[in-house]
């Protein structure tokens, strides 16, 4: 029942249909800080409407939404889905979390990604504008999967932002972040002018659902600029368990030459892993270039390889992310096999 | 009232340790279990005995009221209800595989959590054997063609594919007690009850046919906790490293066994008694449920603790590309045998099976013309005259070695123990190397029916309908016209014969010291 409390605010009854649990939410309040203040769990990845870690359906109730329209196309948002973490609610609600696969145990046990302290290792410039950020846990490991990222505090500023990690999981003592350089942007700044080896920087995580998927489906990866991160990831993790012999064939969209990095990384990986082709993708080629030209989606239309019986990872800007997907859908791969981690970045994003 | 934990920790402190009596379980198990593990039945106390109540009274009441008014069963697609037919003798056997599966997990496995969930796993499986033999009951009594409803569960040990569907849910059984989990709960109940319980409700309903998804439904919506029972023996048993290696061996095996008789059986009743009314191919759903959810999803959960994609799943995935269609066309071309009718594959049907398995007709689409030509008994013809060679059937499986597909089939010949084996496929070769004491003294189909006449089979299994004349199989679903008599299989002159007795050489299998078998020319 709507309700309010002692100052006046009307307070709304969310209920989780999987476990009958109702917690209630004040009218200015988001569902997703709600449950955890009320001490229950619900994922949640950029806590701005950007990753759709926190996807939801809602059964009953109206909410008022804030999301970004990538995270939450307009056929996803008409079949019921919203994004927790840009809900606001303006009745009770009754949501179906099927699709986070939580266990009841994870669920009552509250927020279990705490913030950790971990030391600044090394910057170093990839290109002009990316950094590979590599941070150190001093004091506890921390265990992730390929393909999840985590949100870093600007030091000095009480707003985080979230990166992927480009390392294999089992490094569990550091992570490597692959980070773009926004002009003017917070921890654009901080990383180009003030990051010094040992400052100590507060990390929450890891989160979010990207990661390799089981199957015996061969592989396509498409990567725009710093969307390599959890590629890179994600190709460690493949290389180092050896048993899979499922294809990989890595797009890897850039403007020119100086935008390529990580470039030792990917032969490297392709040592251990014979079935890995890589195709760079340049917008802008220098002279003498024979690889493939064009927009990243260019590049895969042009392919050889039919793309129908793949698994398909996408990463980069929400744009290419969004036509690599269509193109790839339309070439027949199954909606459902495309996973897809689009970043936006803060400072595009429109404020709620 | 007590909470839901300390009520349900007493039904648990009804467990005791004996110590007048030295108990050794009746089927030991190679695998170590912790004594006390997580609990997959923790809603068993307070809500499944009234939960269950209420789903039975439900599924009885509505069969006896609404359904025998209405008389729907007699209105759904004659072909249909003849895959129905074909089906529910074979999936009642697996109910009770699966019953027996769950005393043997109550006798072996010493830890109070597992077993209150197979104890009630079991009286679920009796509820389901219960309501499929009701449904049979109602079709024998309702459907426009009874015929066949009154024979399945009589003449299935009889029939070369449901005879095969019983050598596959002997898994559950006849085994480890913990690799027949793996083979129930972990393989058939969470891989493959969903597109059988939900999908096929589907599609007896877009048939027209309302009593199979009753049952169904009612069914599927106590598999859940079944694949937790699963989930937690598998983690229990994953807790224990030393479980490890033995585990993957066992699991690759449950796998493959319950894949290559599941599968081609799914696809013939989604494909064909389907009849082309559903709006996706059995192929499709399997890519989703079986590779997406299962390997990707559930297989996926535990590959973190070591647990792999079963080692035969590549075969799977090339066999799963027509083995359903040469299913279908073998059972087809063996009709005369079978306790159900062959319905015609209509020109809209082909069309379908073309636009959801591309190159269909290529390769099955002129057996289908001539199938529906030699529906008549003047023709004096049946398909199976029309194979230049029989194919064995396969020691392992028990199904005709004919997959993928009949010319391109991955037989092989063995011996063994002064006996000639086939094999369908590489894993079901070494699926019998490695247990090959399993095999002895089986006898495969045609081993049994080797040298009889066509028309003695069908008079001495009860393949004959009242009249005593007109078959119960049929080439067709029409009612009244073209039926097949015994004499019209009198005139065919047809005998049953075993291939592999014309077989002079084939490569030796040997016995190696660890009890597996290996081919003679591998070993040093």
């Amino acid at each position: 029942m709507c309700d309010t409390r002692g100052d006046g605010r009307l307070v709304y009854d969310i209920t989780v249909e999987q476990f009958g649990h109702t917690f209630d939410c004040a009218e200015n309040e988001t569902i997703l800080s709600a449950a955890l203040r009320n001490r229950v769990f619900l994922r949640y990845g950029c806590q701005h409407g950007g990753c759709g870690a926190c996807k939801v359906r809602l059964v009953d109730g109206d909410v008022e939404l804030t999301a970004s329209s990538y995270a939450l196309p307009p056929r996803e948002r008409d079949a019921g889905a919203i994004l927790v973490c840009q809900s606001y609610p303006v009745e009770d609600c009754v949501i179906d979390v099927a699709e986070m696969q939580l266990g009841a145990e994870e669920f009552f046990r509250g927020d279990g990604a705490v913030a950790r302290a971990t030391v600044l290792e090394s910057v170093e410039s990839l290109t002009p504008n990316v950094r590979r950020v590599v941070l150190r846990h001093p004091d506890r490991p921390m265990a992730f999967v390929a393909g999840q990222f985590v949100n870093v505090t600007v030091p000095g500023h009480a707003v985080a932002r979230s990166y992927s990690m480009a390392n294999g999981s089992a490094d569990t003592d550091r992570i490597e972040l692959i980070c773009k350089m926004m002009p003017g942007g917070l921890f654009s700044r901080y990383v180009d002018e003030q990051a010094r080896p040992g400052d100590e920087l507060i990390v929450n995580g890891p989160y979010g659902l990207m990661a390799i998927r089981l199957s015996h489906r061969d592989i396509v990866m498409v990567a725009g600029g710093a969307g390599l991160a959890p590629l890179l990831a994600m190709l460690t993790d493949l290389a180092d368990k050896r048993s899979t012999n499922r294809g990989v064939t890595l797009f890897f969209g850039a403007r020119s030459t100086a935008d390529l990095y990580a470039l030792a990384e990917i032969a490297a990986l392709q040592d251990q892993l014979p079935a890995l082709t890589f195709v760079p993708v340049l917008q802008a080629p220098p002279p003498g270039w024979t690889g493939a030209v064009g927009v990243v989606t260019d590049a895969l239309a042009a392919h050889s390889t039919v793309w129908s019986s793949h698994d398909a990872y996408l990463c980069g800007p929400p744009g290419m992310v969004d036509a690599a997907r269509d193109l790839l859908v339309d070439r027949g791969v199954r909606p459902q096999n495309v996973y897809a981690d689009a970043f936006v970045c803060t400072g595009e994003t429109p404020a709620p | 009232m007590p909470s839901l934990v300390s009520a349900h920790d007493r039904v648990k402190s009804v467990e005791w340790t004996p110590t007048y009596v030295d108990h050794q379980p009746r089927y030991p198990t190679r695998y170590k279990l912790p004594k006390k593990t997580k609990d997959p039945f923790r809603t068993l106390v307070r809500e499944y005995l009234t939960m269950e109540q209420e789903k039975d009274d439900r599924l009885y009441g509505g069969f006896e009221d609404v359904l025998s008014r209405t008389a729907p069963a007699a209105e759904a697609d004659l072909g249909w209800l003849e895959g129905i037919k074909l089906a529910l003798p074979i999936v009642a056997y697996g109910e009770y595989g699966a019953e027996k599966c769950q005393s043997m997990l109550v006798d072996t496995v010493d830890n109070a959590e597992l077993r209150a969930g197979y104890l009630a796993q079991a009286m679920d499986e009796r509820r389901h054997l219960n309501q499929e033999m009701y449904l049979l009951r109602h079709f024998a009594k309702h459907a426009a063609e009874p015929c066949g409803f009154d024979r399945g569960m009589q003449v299935r040990g009889d029939n070369i594919f449901a005879r095969a569907g019983r050598v596959c849910f002997d898994n559950f059984y006849v085994n480890d007690p913990i690799e027949c989990a793996l083979s129930l709960q972990v393989v058939a109940e969470t891989a493959y009850t969903n597109p059988l319980f939900i999908a096929l409700t589907r599609v007896a309903a877009l048939n027209g046919d309302h009593a199979t998804p009753g049952v169904f439904l009612s069914i599927q919506s106590d598999e859940a906790r079944h694949s937790a029972n699963g989930y937690a023996t598998l983690a229990a048993v994953l807790s224990e490293p030393d479980n490890l290696p033995m585990l993957q061996v066992d699991f690759d095996r449950s796998f493959w066994r319950l894949h290559v008789f599941m599968d081609p059986l799914m696809s013939v009743l989604f494909d064909y008694f389907g009849r082309g009314r559903m709006d996706t191919s059995y192929n499709k759903l399997w890519e989703e449920w079986v590779a997406d959810d299962w390997v990707g999803n559930y297989i996926g959960s535990l590959e973190p603790f070591g647990l792999q994609v079963p080692k035969y799943f590549g075969h799977a995935v090339e066999r799963m590309k027509w083995s359903g269609h040469t299913a279908a066309m073998v059972a087809a071309a063996s009709w005369p045998l079978h306790y159900w009718r062959w319905p015609t594959v209509t020109p809209q049907h082909m069309e379908w099976l073309e636009n959801s398995y591309p190159g269909w007709y290529e390769t099955y689409g002129q057996f289908w013309e001539a199938f529906n030509l030699l529906e008549d008994p003047n023709m004096e013809m049946i398909p199976l005259q029309g194979l230049s060679e029989r194919p064995y059937f396969c020691r392992t499986c028990a199904l005709p070695c004919v997959f993928p597909k009949i010319d391109e089939a991955t037989t092989r010949v063995r011996s063994y123990d002064g006996r000639k084996h086939a094999f369908c496929s590489a894993p079901c070769e070494e699926i019998f190397c490695q247990q090959p004491e399993r095999y002895e003294g089986t006898m495969l189909w045609d081993e049994v029916w080797d040298g009889v006449g066509l028309e003695e089979f069908i008079v001495t299994r009860n393949l004959l309908r009242e009249d005593g004349r007109t078959l119960v199989a049929q080439p067709h679903t029409k009612q009244g016209e073209h039926l097949w008599t015994i004499d019209d299989v009198k005139r065919l002159n047809f005998e049953i014969s075993n291939p592999l007795n014309n077989v002079t050489e084939a490569p030796e299998l040997v016995k190696q010291a660890d009890g597996t078998l290996a081919r003679a020319e591998a070993t040093p």
